[in-house]
């Protein structure tokens, strides 16, 4: 098996940390218009003295409550982000230890293996995940769809030691193609 | 980058604390299920702090000190690409050798490419646990069999072993496909036909084409 990490997408924490450190410079913003403000730098009201003043006229309410589990549960949300790694974006092939695949190379495979089975007339990938592959294949009333699907699965067998399921729609064409 | 992302990871960290804190301090308020609240918050203690002639500078600074760590967070992750070089074991008194990693990934991906039947090949130098890791990402070519690109890869990871036999750079081939969906286009012979034109010997001349 492979000794390094399984490559993985960028984790949700990294966009999230964008967000907060734009939330940081805001926040720095609105401090330093308060303090130019209280000098007379600028025109205006300070914001904070009004957030706060604001807060003396809130009450208790149920939309208070349920606006607060909301926060709380945003953060909860946060919490586990913070925490949470990326998804991985390939698989381990066989017998190689540091080649690794995407499932819609996987399903690349796969679906040359059904492309070329007896009867094919077209085929395509209409899903292509960690999972499962969904090929499309359209055949003559010769194909069979049992050797489409062992051609199909036995390609992604040998491509990845994790094998997906492959799913096979099977069509038949009608008229002339 | 690394201190980047754990950077990011304390952040958001904090800031989903301090969320989930406040959040469950306002719903006991409302709720009151530690204590008995009155019905209404007295922001008094810290108007007069607010009010308070210190307030503006020290808030100030605070805006500062926010400004700062948003930016310095902001361009951190900013990625900065810088030549990657490790020294050789052959080094000395009389002279350094340097090879240039980035260099070595670009030739281990031509070679991949003409070795293998991929549609294209990328290498880049990732740092990982300690290691530099020459990662090749490649598309397979349409119609290509996985074997011979995983048999290219083999060859190349030998290759690239025998060059740094301390295995202080390794390969990593990432293999993904060049179009999601490749729909099979529609083999056609197409053969032109004539009518059969009868001569007067009789012959037909039916052309292929």
């Amino acid at each position: 098996m492979p000794t390094t990490t399984v490559p993985r997408a960028r984790p949700a924490v990294v966009a999230l940390a964008l967000l907060v450190a734009l939330l940081l410079l805001a926040a720095g913003g609105v401090l330093l218009r308060d303090l130019a403000v209280s000098q007379g730098w600028l025109d205006g009201r300070a914001w904070v003295p009004a957030v706060v003043d604001a807060v003396g006229d809130v009450r208790r309410s149920t939309g208070l409550a349920v606006a607060a589990a909301a926060v709380a549960v945003l953060g909860l949300l946060l919490l586990v982000a913070a925490a949470g790694r990326g998804r991985p974006t390939h698989a381990a092939v066989e017998a190689h230890t540091e080649t690794w695949i995407s499932p819609r190379a996987v399903a690349a495979v796969a679906l040359e293996a059904a492309d070329r089975a007896p009867g094919v007339l077209h085929a395509a990938v209409t899903g292509a995940g960690r999972r499962r592959v969904v090929l499309e294949v359209t055949g003559s009333s010769s194909a069979s769809t049992r050797s489409v699907v062992d051609a199909a699965q036995e390609a992604a067998s040998r491509a990845v030691a994790s094998v997906p399921r492959v799913t096979v729609v099977v069509r038949e064409a009608g008229g002339a193609r | 980058m690394r201190r980047v992302r754990a950077t990011d990871r304390l952040g958001v960290a904090v800031v989903g604390l301090l969320l989930v804190a406040g959040g469950l301090l306002v719903l006991d308020l409302c709720l009151e299920v530690t204590g008995s609240y009155p019905d209404r918050v007295d922001p008094a203690p810290v108007a007069r702090a607010v009010d308070a002639g210190w307030w503006p500078w020290a808030s100030g600074t605070g805006g500062v000190v926010l400004v700062v760590l948003g930016l310095w967070w902001l361009l951190a992750r900013i990625p900065r690409r810088g030549t990657t070089t490790i020294r050789l074991s052959g080094s000395g008194p009389e002279g350094r050798l340097v090879v240039d990693l980035g260099s070595v990934a670009d030739a281990a991906a031509a070679q991949l490419m003409s070795l293998a039947p991929v549609a294209s090949a990328r290498g880049d130098v990732v740092r990982r646990r300690g290691t530099d890791v020459l990662e090749l990402r490649v598309e397979l070519a349409p119609g290509a069999d996985l074997p011979s690109v995983t048999e290219a890869a083999a060859v190349v990871e030998a290759d690239v072993h025998g060059a740094f036999p301390d295995d202080d750079v390794t390969v990593r081939v990432l293999v993904g496909a060049a179009t999601p969906n490749r729909r099979r286009t529609r083999r056609r012979d197409t053969v032109l036909v004539r009518e059969p034109e009868v001569s007067r010997a009789g012959a037909a001349s039916p052309t292929g084409g």
